[in-house]
Formats: structure tokens, sequence, C-alpha cells
């Protein structure tokens, strides 16, 4: 019971599948001497013919194995073999008019393996062939047409439809091409540039010229060169672009590559997320504006075109920025080299923001251009001032740290100077001395410190400084080191003009150099005079310090460091706090100067500073 | 002659030292020790109130220190302004100090009321110059304001 329905739910199924089969395709029949067998009422209504005078015959579409055509040959060598074949049949119906069949045809086997029949199934696909070939001839229409256009005027609309079309000389109209845009006849590569051309026709209203090439095969590729102006109404609205087209006789493969380029640069100049700007001389206006700009500053191409650059500069900061501008403007004349630029741009919104522009010009023809590429740099000047303000901090910390600590070791020396009173006793005056010293050294260090932390502040107060008499001084200061008798100086002090600079600085860098020759000289010998040379020569713009010893000198490897935070070169024997050349450095850096450093063991030390004069 | 000191300073054991200093150099001054700005003004409040009493006179220089929790140095001068002791300019006030902030420095230097600062500790060295300048000058109006140039090096 149960089998026999399942046997009719199959049948069923077959008959729906059969039916489903039946109306959606032409079916015939073919037995293996190529005669049909059975066809069905769709195959009939394609052939135009009565089921009845077709059964027995050969069939016109597949036609024969015998036939010569290789699509014929093919067709019957895979289905003789066993194999389904498919593929595109022609059926001339009349001379005219033609069908094409997408065809699939099965061979049916016996149980004994050999083939029996095949059945073949036929779909009519005669419109899609038919808009296919349309396409083609389309194609060589257009070809065509781009030959004609040289003496065509055509009107574009703002997305480069074509409008119109007609003949100037012969006043005809071309009504085939309106309504197609002229994108269809131009080569791809040109597509950009045509649009930017037809967008600046509507937008800056001005006349402009374009290239392309024709799309043609490569053989008959040809260069066209076309202007394009606007044509206004009466409300000097623009209406439509017009476009008159010559042929040009330039070799293609120079203009190619100049496209590329052009393709390349413009490319870059739209997707790249950085802004840039470029500005005309002639009148300061905006004549490109590219994503990045719109994203920075708010405004679209649209209405940013033509407008004068102020409009993107904060209003509070305009006369500044102007004069930036303007003496940037006649610096670059001199050089090739771009130029940067700090100021403060305001956003569509009104919201204001730091911006750095790169600026660099170049002329093309006789006009000038500007180009600004700029970085907000929001983010770098609130990290900046952060880094400032923690400098500070730290700065404060360091001085107020050093002073602090200062409080107990003086304590502790008022303690070792009372002692000094009470003891009588010679060993324990022997460990109050030591500890006298290490107190000093230990005060000293705090003092370096402590200066090390206001050097920034200080280089703002300058005043003028008299060499000839800081340079006694500091020796003065220093006469009562060890070997300072010992020693000879040759100070050579050429100043002939005022020099300024901050006096506690200066001092300071002197007293330290000096201080540091005088630490690392020989010890007087027969043979060694140590000496100490202190060269001061001056020009307009700077100081030129040169102090030399011919003491012990530093290797090459320690060289490099001598002037980092706490590094002494030689433990021995040496005082000082090892803050010595740090904050001699400190000091160079900070009034903008110069300071480098020769040596030879055994030889001495040669330190060569140049630091600016500030008035 | 300078014959009567004050020292205020917080830190017991510089008020120590600064005493033992100063009695070392000459033993005739008499020094009062106080470890803050409120008791030493308490002090100075009763002064002209028992001007027979031996012990309890104005000082001639009062020795402060400018680092104090409460009142500080400065504080300490406006304060003492406000009492309007008579003879208040007569009495030197010199700044104590363990370190030379330059901030203090400068507004040590401003202040009409403080004729000078030393650097701590005190030595026998820098009370006697004290000592022979304010000396020198006693019963003349002006504040001569002496200073210690500060060698950092």
């Amino acid at each position: 019971m149960q089998s026999l329905q399942l046997k009719n739910i199959d049948i069923d199924q077959k008959a729906q599948v059969y039916d489903a089969v039946n109306a959606h395709h032409n079916v015939a029949v073919i037995d293996t001497f190529e005669r049909i067998k059975d066809v069905n009422e769709g195959y009939c209504k394609i052939l135009g013919v009565n089921k009845h005078n077709i059964i027995g015959e050969t069939s016109s579409i597949l036609k024969s194995r015998l036939h010569s055509d290789s699509l014929y040959k093919n067709l019957w060598g895979t289905i003789t073999n066993g194999e389904v074949w498919t593929g595109v049949l022609p059926y001339n119906v009349s001379k005219s008019n033609k069908y094409w069949l997408q065809t699939t045809v099965v061979p049916v086997k016996n149980k004994k393996g050999t083939i029996e029949k095949y059945i073949s199934f036929y779909n009519d696909i005669t419109n899609y062939y038919h808009q296919d070939h349309l396409v083609e001839e389309l194609d060589t229409c257009k070809k065509a047409i781009v030959k004609k256009f040289p003496q065509l005027v055509l009107s574009l609309n703002e997305r480069g439809k074509i409008l119109r079309a007609f003949n100037e000389y012969r006043q005809v109209e071309f009504d085939e091409i309106v309504g197609s845009y002229i994108y269809d006849y131009i080569e791809q590569e040109y597509h950009f540039a045509v649009k930017s051309k037809i967008k600046e026709v509507f937008n800056l209203q001005t006349i402009n010229g374009f290239r392309f090439a024709s799309q043609a095969s490569e053989k008959e590729k040809a260069l066209y060169f076309s202007e394009i102006e606007p044509v206004f109404n009466n409300y000097n609205e623009v209406v439509f672009a017009k476009v008159t087209t010559e042929r040009r006789t330039e070799d293609i493969k120079v203009v190619s590559e100049l496209k590329a380029i052009e393709a390349k640069y413009s490319t870059i100049f739209q997707s790249i997320n950085v802004g840039i700007i470029v500005v005309a001389d002639s009148n300061g206006n905006i004549s490109e504006w590219n994503q990045g700009a719109e994203s920075a500053f708010g405004y679209s191409e649209k209405e940013v075109l033509g407008q004068s650059l102020t409009l993107l500069i904060a209003e509070e900061h305009m006369e500044t920025s102007i004069q930036q501008l303007l003496y940037l403007k006649d610096h670059l004349e001199d050089c090739a080299q771009g130029d940067t630029l700090e100021m403060v741009g305001v956003r569509k919104n009104g919201e204001k923001f730091p911006v750095e522009f790169a600026v660099s010009s170049w002329y093309c023809g006789k006009d000038r251009y500007f180009s600004a590429i700029m970085l907000d740099i929001s983010n770098r000047k609130s990290l900046e001032n952060k880094l400032q303000q923690k400098t500070e901090d730290l700065e404060q910390f360091l001085y107020r740290a050093a002073h602090d600590l200062k409080a107990p070791l003086t304590t502790i020396e008022g303690l070792i100077n009372l002692i000094k009173h009470e003891n009588k006793q010679e060993h324990i005056s022997n460990i109050i001395e030591m500890l006298d010293v290490s107190l000093n050294r230990g005060k000293l260090l705090l003092d370096n410190l402590s200066f090390a932390s206001v050097i920034s502040q200080k280089k703002c107060q300058v005043s003028s400084i008299n060499i000839n008499k800081e340079v006694d001084k500091t020796l003065q200061a220093l006469s009562s080191l060890e070997n300072f008798e010992e020693i000879k100086f040759c100070i050579n002090v050429n100043e002939d003009i005022r020099f300024y600079s901050n006096k506690d600085l200066f001092n300071s860098m002197l007293q330290n150099l000096i201080q540091n020759a005088i630490y690392y000289c020989k010890p007087l010998e027969a043979s060694h005079l140590p000496t100490i040379t202190i060269d001061v020569s001056q020009s307009h713009q700077s100081l030129d310090i040169l102090i030399k010893d011919n003491g012990r000198g530093i290797s090459d490897e320690n060289l490099e460091r001598i002037f980092d935070l706490y590094y002494r070169v030689n433990n021995e024997g040496v005082q000082g706090s090892a803050l010595g050349l740090y904050i001699v450095k400190c000091i160079v850096d900070d009034l903008s100067g110069h300071i480098n450093v020769e040596s030879e063991l055994n030889i001495g030390t040669t330190f060569r500073i140049e630091i600016p004069n500030l008035k | 002659m300078v014959k009567n000191i004050i020292i205020i300073d917080d830190n017991k054991i510089d008020l120590f030292v600064s005493q033992k200093i100063i009695e070392k150099y000459d033993s005739e001054i008499n020094v009062r020790t106080f470890n803050s700005a409120t008791s030493a003004l308490n002090y100075l409040k009763i002064c002209p109130l028992k001007h027979n009493s031996e012990t309890i006179v104005m000082p001639d220089v009062i020795l402060l220190d400018i680092n104090m929790p409460q009142i500080d140095g400065f504080q300490f001068i406006e304060e003492y302004k406000a009492l309007n002791l008579p003879k208040a300019k007569d009495v030197k006030i010199i700044m104590l100090t363990s370190s030379l902030y330059l901030e203090d420095i400068q507004r040590a230097e401003k202040e009409a009321y403080c004729s000078g600062y030393i650097d701590k500790p005190l030595t026998k060295e820098k009370i006697e110059k004290l000592v022979k300048k304010h000396s020198s000058s006693r019963g003349s109006r002006g504040v001569q304001p002496f200073s210690f140039v500060p060698v950092l090096f």
C-alpha cells in the first residue's frame, strides 16, 4: 500500500516536471537516423509548422552530421559520442528573419548503452542576440560620429549630457547623439579631466579647453581638442556649455604620457586626505580645492572656488596671517623650495583650529600659482602645549626639590660649624673636614640642579655683556681651585661689537667650561706647562668662543657622552657635580647656539661655541 | 650696638645652631628664639607695654626664616606692620633662608621692612658683618639694605 502511494507520488512529480519542461522549452526528439520522432507545441510555434508535417523529416535546426560547417560538425561529433552539447544555433525563417536559439542536445541511451535517440531543447534568445549586435553597431556609429566632431557644435549640461548637436556650416542637426553623454565618445582616461572642466565652466563661468582621444581602435585613435565655454541666460546663469572641437595632429603618444601624469596628479590631489588648496596669484582666489581641504574646513568645492583665501583665516589673526603670506610670497620668489606657515584657520562652522601650510609656488605661462598643502596640527599643538606644561612642571619640581633638599644640608652645615668650635681633637677634625667636603659637594650639586631648572626661564632676560670683565670675574671666582696657580692662561678677547645675551647663562657657561678645563689639567712638570687658551672673537650675528686646554683629554667613546646628564669621564680626583657640561649644553641650546668638542687623550680638549648675538 | 636679637625659625635645630653661633660671637647679646611666627608676634605685641622690663624688650634685629608653616616670613612682616608698633622701623628684619629662591630674593628686596637676607647656616662671620653694619647705622633713620650676592657656583 505504502509503496504504491510512493510510486504514485513519484509519477505525479515526474508528470509535473514534464509539464514544466514542456511549457518553457521547445523540445524535439530525434532518432539516430536524424529524423524527428516527436516535438512539442513550442517547437512547432517557432518554426511555424504543424506537428504532423515535420514528424519523420530531418531537423532543419540541427542540420545533419554531414554538414560541412564546423558548428554542426562539432554538434554532431559531440552527441554521437554520447555527450551533451550546448550552444547557439541560427534558424532562418526567411531571408530577413532569423532566430537565434540557445540549444541543448542530450543523447539518450538504452540499457545496452547504445544511443537510442536525442532530445533537443531550444530557447529563443533572438532578442538578446540582437541587442548585443546593436551595441556593436552603435560602437561603429560612435566612431563615425567622433570623426565628425570637428564639424559639430555640442551643447552640454552640467553632467556632460549632449543636449543638442549640429553642424554650424551646413546647419544640420545631429539628433542621433542627443541624450547620450559626451563621455561615450571619449576614451576613459580622459573622463576625469573632462568632467572637471565641465564643472569649472558651470561653477566658475570661465572658458576652458580639454583634450581627449576618441574611443576607437588603436589604429584609428585620434586626438582632439575641444574648447568649452559657458552660455548664459538673461539672468547671467549658465544654461549650458558650448563645445567646439578640432582634431589635433600631435603625437598621441606624448599626449597620452602627459595624460598619465595628469591623471596621476589629479588622483593624488583628490584622494589624499591632506588638504590642498591652489591659489592663483593674480587675484588671491582659490582655484583648486580637494577632498582633504573640504573635510578640514567644511566648505565644499562649489562654495569655495573663486573665493578669497582670507575666507579661511580667523579674523583676529587676519593681519598677521596676511603679513606672513605676503612675506612668503616674496620669499618664495627667490627660492625654489617651499616654506611652511603656521596660522589659525577657521572652519565653516566658525570653529578655529591651528593649521600648518606647506606652501610652494610655480609659474604656468605668465600666471603664478601657489599651492598650500595643509596639515591640521590641532593634535600636535595640544601635545606641544601639554609637553611644554609638563616641562615647566618638571623644572618647577626640580627647582623646589633642590631647594627643599638644601634646608637639611644647611642645618647639618651649621651643626658642623658648631662642632668645629667645640672640638679640640685632631682625629675628629679630620673627619669633620671630610664631612665638610661631602656637604659642600651636596650643596653644589643642588645649586647646579636648581640652576639647570631655570635655564630656559632665564634666556628671555637679555642685557649687554662685557666679555673681558666676565672672563676676569670668572677666573677670579675659580682662583681658589687647587691647581689654579700652576696654570698659564692665554686670554684673547676681541670685543668690537656689543654683545647681548643673558648674563647669568653666559657666566655659568664660561665658568663651567673653564672650571672643567682646570679640573682636567695635568700637573705642572718641567716638561709640561698646563695651559688654558680662551679665545673670543665676534661678528655681528654671533660670538665665537674657543676654550682649549692641554690636559688629560677625553677618549673617543667618552666624547659622545660628555654632555649627558650625570656623566663624568673620570671620577678620580675630579671635583664638580657632573652637571657642568650638561648645563653648558642646555645653555647653548637655549641660546640657539652650537657647541662642539674635539679631544685627544693626553693632548688636550678644545671646546668651540658659537652663540648668537641677541640684538 | 646690637644688643637684642630675636630668631624666628620653625626648625628647632636651626634655632639652636643660630643661637649658639651668636652666643659664641658675643655672649653679651641677648638672643630670644621662637619656633613660630605667631609666638613671636605675641611677644612683640607685649613689648611696648613692658617698656620698664629688663627682659622683655624690643629687639634690635629679627632674624626671620622665610619658609615656615602657617605664617611664613613674608606674612610675618605683614602682620608685624599691622601691629603699628612704635619704633617698628628701628627693628632690622633680616631674612634667614636655607635656599636662595629667586622670587624670594626679589620679594625681600622690594619689602621696605626687610633690611637684607642671610643664607643659612648662620656663621660667626655672617653675624659679625651684620652686627657691624647695623651698629654703625644705628640712629640714622634710613634703612640701608645689605645683601649677599648669591653665588651659585
